[in-house]
């Protein structure tokens, strides 16, 4: 990409700067599990840079793909999302306790990152397609929340609850922007709630979370260990960090530090200036998405980026949040930077079309998002002029 | 279709998004700044870990270079069987090393366990080490062995070194300080795995290796000493044997041998594992012991060599009891008394010989007071009191009765008539030297005092030789080197009373009579009847020895090889006074007439202790330190604090008792340093802290002890040095 072109560039060294930083953290991080599983310092951060290369190939095949496709196959998307996560069941390769895996390949894919944007995408279509009568309970509303339903018992079952939350949390989201009526939200979050918290508190790892949660930084042994050593990882930085690949908590004393914990290895290496560039780097990405949003050419690009900006970051909030103590453990790594080719490339991806609908947003201007959607139905009626494109 | 109201949902999802941000901003700088210290110390504690990096202990040579006791690491090899590479190479290599087959190596492998012993106690070359250790999952455990290469000497002597590296007996143990080194330590990284990761700047400091240390026994000697020691044990049947080569200038001790029979007989003396016979055992010297009677009587002028005695056919009827010789004799010189070995006439030669003299002549011998070797556990003897002397015990200690000797002690009285009347006390030590062959510190001489004048021990000389020409010890005389000495045979008691057929033989001596060299004392215990004498067991055992060491050195003919002459600075030196049971006036009294300073601080009642005892030689302006016995302790009252360096813990802690203060020990050994100093006045019942020599922080030198009347002046004249 050239300087002055269409996609905003600003957002794709964003990217850029994020995935870097992850293969050098990734590379820091995985050393030591590397050498003592693998007998190789180099075992993850060649898989890494591997994914990452697929990872930048689908972020610019996306970008070039013209997002309206997605309308259309949307509901072919979501299909398939739901065959990958019920296919699980079948295939499914288990660790630690939860069958998360599809082996595709030589690669072992995590399906419920892709059902996460294949359900944006068809919230994005359906909303954009029925305009006002999303308010509409029975034909608007209902019938996306029992798919979102459906998406979340699926994941749950995997038993995946952190990720199944998010795809909650992240399609009310989505209905909230999108103009469904408050009080359904509001009131069907309430119902689900009520129903989830009994049902997900009976699972023994969510308890023993919330009791680590709970216990951190009094119980260095019990159930908070991981969360203190995040802690003490990142506590120890300071302001400037111990330097990169000088940390010692990835010495077996934090699990997953190449994967979910990578933000207290940067914590440790980098410090607080560490912890900051990477928050500002996602509120970045956040803010970026909001702008491309904002003058994209139509509803449905305006839903999309908006949703695919609030996956990323909150994804990563609750990431950060998470090893920073603020919410108990979950499954959930930190997009584009953590290892973990599911998350890193559907990210990436996701990236790509959000760029593409940069490419195609308008100029922006004051009366930028308000008169969104206002062109009509056609995805391309209003193209920008042909000056602004390339 | 989003209506207009989207902009105002976006911009509410935005603000809940920011304060996410801002809750987060505060966690983060809350984490990393506000709790930095906690967490860092919690991964500090974690972390790190402060590892010992063990000195390497010094190694003992003898006197001529020769290695005794060495320190070698053996290794204890293991493999964990996860990490193990099962290439052929691998195999091999593991297999050379550790000789078991691969057939062998292969089952271990397939053990399901996280780590296999594989074998232990493995010496490795530097190569094999390094080939050894870069193999993965094969792990090494340096196990430090102690090696005497020139073969075992006698155990208790040498010592052994513990598993932690630390001196367990013998020399090893009293040389501790030089040997040991000071440890170093290492800051690591570990894993919570517990692997260790050491790091290229990791803070440490580097160990100091111990010194090493160059002993007085002469191995060629001591071999020969061993040898015939054990041939005459086994020779003449008894329980146990020791023998003892001695330079009479300098103290050094040549060769140090102690025997246990081979055939399983043997008291508790010999089989008690670490205990030195001649150090630590006393036995009744018998005739061995007239060496000091006659020297007492020559030197104060009551009888002169050729007085006559009258032997009464060998019994004799005196008021306090009789006595009995072996031989039955009629008229006797003084010196025919020495050489036949007559009971009768050397008890009537002591004749109303005041008995407080004569107890203070075996004290200042060397006698009741341990000799300062630097062996463990060394025992003082046995001298009673005169108070507790019976009416016999006179006569009973002038043959060498009644008395309870070591060995060393009563080869350092023969030495001090070899050297010509000076006692010196023993060294086993030359100098220390650290790992570059730096010498750190010269153990020097020790002359502890002047005990007889050169003709009384010239003298005595002529006596001992007499001994070998023409009496009791003529089986020691050997052809081209004149021999003096004395034979001695004593029944052993059980404590209470002699016990019939049980005899300790001994043969003190020394070579070539007319310019000693070597001070040589055989002790047989227990021999067979038929060689319950000395002349006829130890005396052989003696000239064998002095026999074996002729023909294998040139010591009694090349003069430079004698040590270190006795100077003659005695003469400037004065001897302490008695000071016990008198009172401040009139000790100070007779310290000034001297020229002491008197040292105290109470002055109620009697002098309880003095330091240096009295008859030590010390330079004319030294100081005495005395401490008086009170009674009570009255906080109010204000004491100065005695001067306690160089005292062992004991004298001290007696005497701050005695001036009403508290003490506590630091490490253990002599008084090296005091809180508060000496001369400070503080509060009666105030705590005293004493630094001992061994154990506390700072260096010490090695503890000499002189003889009992004599610390002291051991003390001065080392610095002097």
């Amino acid at each position: 990409m050239k300087k002055g072109s269409k996609y905003d560039m600003n957002l794709f060294f964003v990217t850029c700067l994020l995935v870097a930083l992850g293969l050098i953290m990734v590379f820091s991080a995985s050393q030591v599990i590397g050498r003592e599983r693998f007998s190789s310092s180099f075992f993850f951060i060649q898989r890494h840079a591997i994914r990452v290369g697929i990872g930048m190939c689908c972020l610019f095949v996306f970008m070039k793909i013209p997002f309206g496709i997605y309308r259309k196959v949307s509901v072919w998307g979501l299909g398939l999302a739901v065959m990958l996560l019920v296919s699980i069941f079948i295939w499914g390769h288990e660790a630690r306790g939860a069958s998360r895996w599809l082996p595709v390949f030589k690669f072992m894919l995590q399906p419920v990152e892709v059902a996460k944007f294949a359900l944006i995408i068809f919230i994005s279509a359906w909303i954009s397609e029925r305009r006002k009568k999303i308010k509409d309970l029975k034909t608007g509303y209902l019938p996306v929340l029992g798919i979102v339903t459906l998406m979340a018992v699926l994941v749950i079952l995997q038993p995946n609850v952190s990720n199944a939350a998010l795809i909650v949390v992240l399609s009310m989201v989505l209905l909230f922007i999108g103009g469904c009526r408050i009080i359904h939200l509001v009131s069907s979050a309430g119902i689900m709630a009520a129903i989830a918290v009994p049902v997900l508190y009976s699972f023994p790892h969510v308890r023993e979370r919330f009791s680590g949660l709970l216990d951190s930084g009094t119980d260095l042994q019990g159930p908070g260990w991981q969360l203190n050593q995040s802690l003490i990882a990142i506590g120890s930085g300071f302001i400037c960090g111990c330097g990169p690949g000088r940390g010692h908590q990835k010495y077996s004393f934090l699990p997953d530090a190449h994967t979910d914990f990578i933000y207290s290895i940067i914590g440790e290496e980098f410090g607080l200036i560490g912890t900051l560039v990477v928050l500002t780097l996602f509120i970045i990405i956040f803010k970026k998405a909001v702008g491309t949003a904002k003058r994209a050419p139509d509803t449905f690009g305006y839903l999309l980026a908006n949703g695919i900006g609030l996956a990323i970051f909150s994804t990563a909030m609750i990431n950060i949040s998470m090893t920073l103590g603020l919410l108990p453990v979950v499954g959930l790594p930190l997009p584009l930077v953590s290892y973990g080719g599911s998350s890193l490339v559907t990210s990436m991806a996701a990236i790509g079309i959000l760029l593409n609908i940069s490419s195609r947003g308008r100029k922006p201007s004051k009366r930028a998002g308000k008169d969104i959607g206002r062109s009509g139905s056609g995805i391309y009626a209003r193209r920008r002029p042909a000056k602004d494109t390339v | 279709m989003p209506n207009r109201y989207s902009e105002w949902r976006i911009r509410l999802v935005s603000i809940i998004a920011a304060l996410i941000v801002c809750v987060l901003v505060y966690r983060i700088i809350q984490v990393q700044i506000i709790r930095h210290d906690t967490y860092s110390e919690m991964a500090r504690k974690q972390q790190k870990r402060k590892i010992n990096w063990p000195a390497r202990r010094g190694s003992i040579f003898d006197r001529n270079g020769y290695p005794v006791a060495v320190s070698h690491n053996s290794y204890d090899i293991g493999i964990t069987p996860r990490d193990f590479s099962q290439a052929d190479e691998a195999l091999k290599e593991l297999s050379e090393v550790s000789g078991r087959s691969l057939k062998q190596l292969s089952r271990l492998l397939r053990k399901d366990a996280p780590y296999v012993p594989v074998v232990k106690g493995v010496n490795l070359s530097v190569e094999q080490h390094l080939r050894v250790s870069s193999l993965p999952g094969v792990k090494l455990d340096a196990c430090p062995e102690r090696l005497n290469p020139l073969g075992a000497m006698t155990p208790g002597f040498i010592g052994s070194v513990d598993h932690g590296g630390n001196g367990n007996g013998g020399l090893e143990l009293s040389l501790q300080q030089y040997l040991q080194g000071s440890d170093g330590w290492i800051v690591i990284n570990r894993s919570a795995r517990d692997k260790s990761y050491r790091s290229v700047n990791a803070p440490g400091k580097k160990p100091v290796n111990g010194h090493n240390i160059f002993l007085t026994i002469d191995s060629g000697i001591q071999s020969i000493v061993d040898f015939e020691l054990e041939q005459a044990v086994d020779r003449y049947g008894a329980v146990g044997g020791a023998a003892i080569v001695i330079d009479p200038w300098t103290g050094d001790i040549i060769a140090f041998s102690e025997k246990a029979s081979s055939r399983g007989r043997g008291s508790t003396d010999w089989r008690s594992s670490g205990t030195l016979y001649s150090t630590s055992c006393i036995f009744e010297p018998g005739s061995t012991f007239k060496l000091v009677t006659d020297a007492f009587l020559l030197e104060k002028g009551k009888v002169d060599p050729y007085d006559v005695f009258y032997g009464e056919n060998g019994t004799a009827k005196f008021d306090f009891g009789t006595f009995r010789d072996d031989h039955p004799y009629e008229w006797l010189t003084f010196k025919e008394s020495f050489v036949f070995s007559s009971n009768i006439c050397t008890i009537k030669a002591m004749g109303d010989t005041d008995k407080r003299d004569f107890y203070s002549f075996i004290l200042n011998m060397g006698f009741g007071g341990r000799t300062g070797i630097s062996t463990p556990a060394e025992s003082k003897g046995r001298l009673r009191e005169t108070d507790e002397w019976s009416g016999r015990s006179l006569a009973s200690i002038s043959i060498g009765q009644e008395i309870g000797v070591t060995g060393l002690q009563l080869v350092m009285a023969y030495c001090a008539v070899a050297n010509g009347g000076t006692l010196v006390a023993p060294r086993v030590a030359l100098e220390a030297r650290d790992q570059d062959g730096r010498t750190v510190e010269k153990f020097p001489v020790i002359k502890v005092r002047r005990v007889f004048s050169p003709e009384t021990a010239e003298t005595m000389v002529d006596f001992c030789r007499g001994v070998v020409r023409e009496g009791t010890g003529t089986r020691s005389a050997i052809s081209g080197i004149e021999i003096a000495g004395k034979t001695g045979t004593a029944q052993k008691s059980d404590g209470y009373r002699y016990i019939e057929g049980r005899y300790v033989a001994s043969f003190a001596g020394f070579a070539p009579a007319g310019d000693p060299r070597l001070v040589c004392l055989v002790i047989l215990d227990e021999p067979a009847y038929a060689y319950h004498y000395g002349g006829t067991s130890a005396g052989v055992a003696f000239r064998k020895i002095i026999e074996g060491i002729n023909m294998s050195t040139d010591i009694f003919l090349d003069r430079s090889r004698s040590m270190v002459a006795i100077g003659s600075d005695d003469e400037e030196r004065v001897e302490i006074p008695n000071l016990l049971r008198m009172t401040a006036g009139e000790a100070e009294t007779a310290a000034r007439k001297l020229g002491f300073r008197l040292d105290y601080s109470t002055s109620e009642g009697e002098i309880f202790s003095q330091v240096p005892g009295p008859g030590t030689l010390v330079e004319p302006d030294a100081g005495i330190a005395v401490a008086f016995r009170t009674s009570g302790v009255d906080t109010n009252k204000k004491v100065s604090v005695p001067d306690l360096r160089g005292l062992s813990i004991r004298k001290a802690r007696r005497m701050l008792i005695e001036c009403g203060l508290k003490s506590s020990i630091r490490g253990y050994g002599s008084v090296r340093k005091q809180t508060p100093g000496a001369g400070a006045v503080v509060r009666a019942g105030d705590n005293v802290v004493l630094h001992c020599s061994f154990g506390s922080t700072a260096r010490s030198h090695v503890s000499v002890q002189s003889f009992r009347r004599g610390s002291r002046s051991a003390d001065i004249s080392r610095r002097r040095n």
